[in-house]
């Protein structure tokens, strides 16, 4: 048996069947945010943030023999969230989860414009021929301001032997997903996660057939997973256009550390007047933004300094 | 939530399906905040837009406005509201298809920290509109086409109650306004019809509210001249029905309108030349029971045979009162001065109430250099 981080030892207390469900969805907490659509002759775009103001913590610790499931699902946190699916069949397991979310609100401020323009290309008589006149074109602007700050942290250290363990889990962070997806008789897994979302400025443009969309953002994904399997370990990412999927049959060790950073300053002009005050422009604490502040190497399960 | 809130929000969401067709830029929003939330869709073609939205923890504001683009082109506008707030839902619809002037302007609010209202301002000069505002307890329906008639409108909805005013006037030439409101409350239905085509003056106001804790009513003022007007207004006891046409003569009238009292009270004077007439025909149902009422009036000759051109002066009075037991229909023709002959006649009739009518059914003419005389017809019921 490996032994990563936090994870005991497997003790021998039996258990037939443990369930744990954690479910955080729009039902719970009261909504906040907006969507926006826009059709124009058939050119579309469409934005949506929502977020429940919240702070929730989850801190789990379990070891037994038997058969469990676990499923847990965070959707909905301006787009920072997870989710995991576990089931064991008999066999021993060891698990220690903790869930902490913090997502808090300050303000979304959206400007809309729409010119219409003119409705048909008028022309202008020429000696010769008749040439269209320059006319504003129809389209559409959007500014959207927006802060809502979000961090998920997420750590989870699974020890199983037995007859088989499945494990798919998804994060989502923004523009980012990673899954993981695992099926073993023997596995070790140690998983870090932090998702940060704070606050962007969106500038979208849209003529007919034509979309310009502008994002200025400070949001940050850090992920890192330590695993043992004998079976089968599956290891996906798609960030934008970035993408990466590697599969491995047999019995393989994974150390993998992902991380993304995007940030923008954005000037007090930009957050609009009287919204916010020299330096809290920026929700600068407690959130870290580099991979290194994110992560202590040396001690996996205390990888966030709050 | 109520019956007829839920009614309401099934019309709304038929009336979002309907109108979802028209625009070359479709834009839906959804704002959410603790306490309340809106969803809006707007169509447009070509109609320029522009939104302002802010949105916190516990309250939401938004402000937007749109006006036709390119004059003299036609215009749709195309907007659907739809709020939740703490413990009401509440909305509004406006369609218009607009072709000279359009303007639009809108603002609305929700949340734990903030009063739940929306208020819409519009008017246009030609065209049409169909608005919708519904609250809980109450909605109101308006239909308005216009040509060559300034119409504004303004209506505010307020949590569980909503309230508006509307003034239309004449621009030049021949104008036309059709104007049609309907308004449900816990009490019911009553609403009023008004379509005048005149020439030298179309004036109209008109207030309305309902929703709860509000007396639902709806009041409603016109004038015109050199025209021709029919006003239908009813309530779920009685409904009348008045057709006035006016040469060279003017007529007002006002309609007081509410779930269990209708009332209108109109005056009309010939005051301008030698062929100034004045016809007016009023049918009042109340009750199941009919009574038609016509009325005419036309300036006569003067001593030597012919139509001076000079100013006379008839009074036209018209009152008719209705409540849950109780109608009262009263016209009444009075001379005030005059130096010719005038021609002026009431007949009348009513189902099976012969007892409890008064008044001539027909007057001979006036002579010339009569002191000033009255006619009158006079329908009472009572259930």
């Amino acid at each position: 048996m490996v032994q990563l981080g936090g994870i005991g030892i497997l003790r021998s207390s039996a258990i037939s069947l443990f369930i744990l469900i954690i479910i955080l969805s729009s039902s719970c907490e009261a909504k906040v945010g907006y969507n926006i659509y826009v059709d124009m002759d058939g050119t579309q775009w469409g934005r949506s943030q929502t977020t429940q103001v919240m702070t929730f913590t989850a801190d789990s610790d379990c070891s037994g023999k038997g058969n469990s499931s676990k499923y847990v699902n965070m959707p909905g946190f301006g787009g920072v969230g997870l989710k995991e699916n576990t089931y064991t069949k008999e066999g021993r397991m060891a698990n220690k989860n903790i869930v902490n979310l913090t997502a808090k609100f300050n303000w979304i401020y959206i400007n809309e414009e729409y010119d219409a323009g003119p409705l048909n290309n008028t022309t202008v008589e020429d000696d010769f021929v008749d040439l269209p006149t320059t006319q504003p074109q129809e389209h559409y602007y959007v500014e959207i301001n927006e802060s809502l700050p979000i961090m998920l942290r997420y750590e989870d250290d699974t020890a199983y032997v037995g007859e088989g363990i499945y494990s798919r889990n998804n994060y989502k962070s923004d523009e980012d997903s990673i899954c993981t997806n695992y099926y073993a008789t023997n596995l070790s897994k140690a998983v870090r996660y932090a998702g940060v979302y704070s606050n962007a400025i969106v500038r979208v443009n849209i003529a007919p057939g034509q979309v310009d969309e502008r994002e200025m953002k400070n949001s940050a994904t850090a992920f890192r997973v330590l695993s043992i399997s004998d079976k089968y370990s599956r290891l996906g990412y798609r960030s934008s256009d970035r993408l990466s999927d590697e599969v491995y049959i047999g019995s393989f060790k994974i150390d993998r550390t992902i991380s993304r950073r995007s940030r923008f300053n954005l000037t007090s002009l930009e957050f609009g007047l009287g919204c916010c005050a020299g330096d809290t422009l920026f929700v600068k604490e407690p959130y870290c933004w580099d991979i290194e502040c994110i992560f202590d190497a040396h001690n996996p399960a205390s990888y966030i300094k709050m | 939530m109520s019956v007829n809130a839920r009614r309401l929000l099934v019309l709304f969401a038929s009336l979002f399906v309907v109108s979802i067709a028209a625009g070359d830029i479709r834009i839906s929003h959804a704002y959410y905040t603790e306490g309340g939330d809106i969803s809006e869709g707007i169509d447009l073609q070509n109609v320029d837009y522009a939104n302002q939205v802010s949105i916190y923890q516990d309250s939401l504001f938004a402000s937007a406005d749109a006006s036709l683009s390119d004059v003299g082109k036609k215009g749709i506008f195309s907007s659907r509201i739809m709020a939740h707030g703490e413990g009401s839902t509440f909305g509004s619809q406006l369609n218009a298809e607009v072709e000279k002037e359009f303007n639009y302007g809108q603002s609305l609010a929700t949340g734990f920290r903030a009063s739940d209202y929306i208020t819409i301002d519009h008017s246009l000069s030609d065209g049409s509109t169909n608005a919708r505002y519904f609250t809980n307890g109450g909605s109101v329906d308006e239909d308005v086409v216009v040509d060559s008639v300034e119409y504004v409108n303004s209506a505010k909805i307020v949590t569980n109650a909503l309230q508006g005013s509307a003034t239309a006037d004449l621009l030049d030439g021949l104008g036309h306004l059709a104007d049609n409101i309907v308004v449900r409350s816990v009490d019911g239905p009553f609403g009023t019809s008004l379509t005048t085509d005149a020439e030298t003056t179309i004036h109209a106001e008109k207030s309305f509210n309902t929703g709860l804790g509000t007396a639902p009513k709806t009041d409603v003022t016109y004038a015109f001249e050199q025209g021709a007007s029919t006003a239908e207004y009813y309530n779920q006891h009685a409904s009348v029905l008045e057709w006035i046409e006016t040469d060279s003569s003017r007529y007002q009238a006002t309609i007081n309108n509410a779930a269990d009292k209708l009332r209108s009270s109109g005056q009309g004077t010939v005051t301008q030349d030698e062929y100034s007439d004045f016809t007016q025909m009023i049918q009042m149902r109340h009750s199941g029971v009919n009574c038609i009422t016509n009325a005419w009036l036309e300036t006569g000759y003067d001593a030597y045979g012919n139509r001076p051109d000079e100013p006379v002066q008839y009074i036209w009075n018209t009152l008719v009162n209705s409540d849950e037991s109780t109608a009262n229909d009263l016209i009444v023709i009075q001379a005030v001065n005059g130096n010719r002959d005038i021609d002026f006649a009431i007949e009348g009739k009513a189902d099976g109430l012969s007892d409890n009518v008064a008044g001539p059914s027909h007057l001979t003419p006036l002579g010339y250099g009569d002191n000033p005389k009255m006619l009158y017809m006079y329908y009472e019921i009572t259930r």
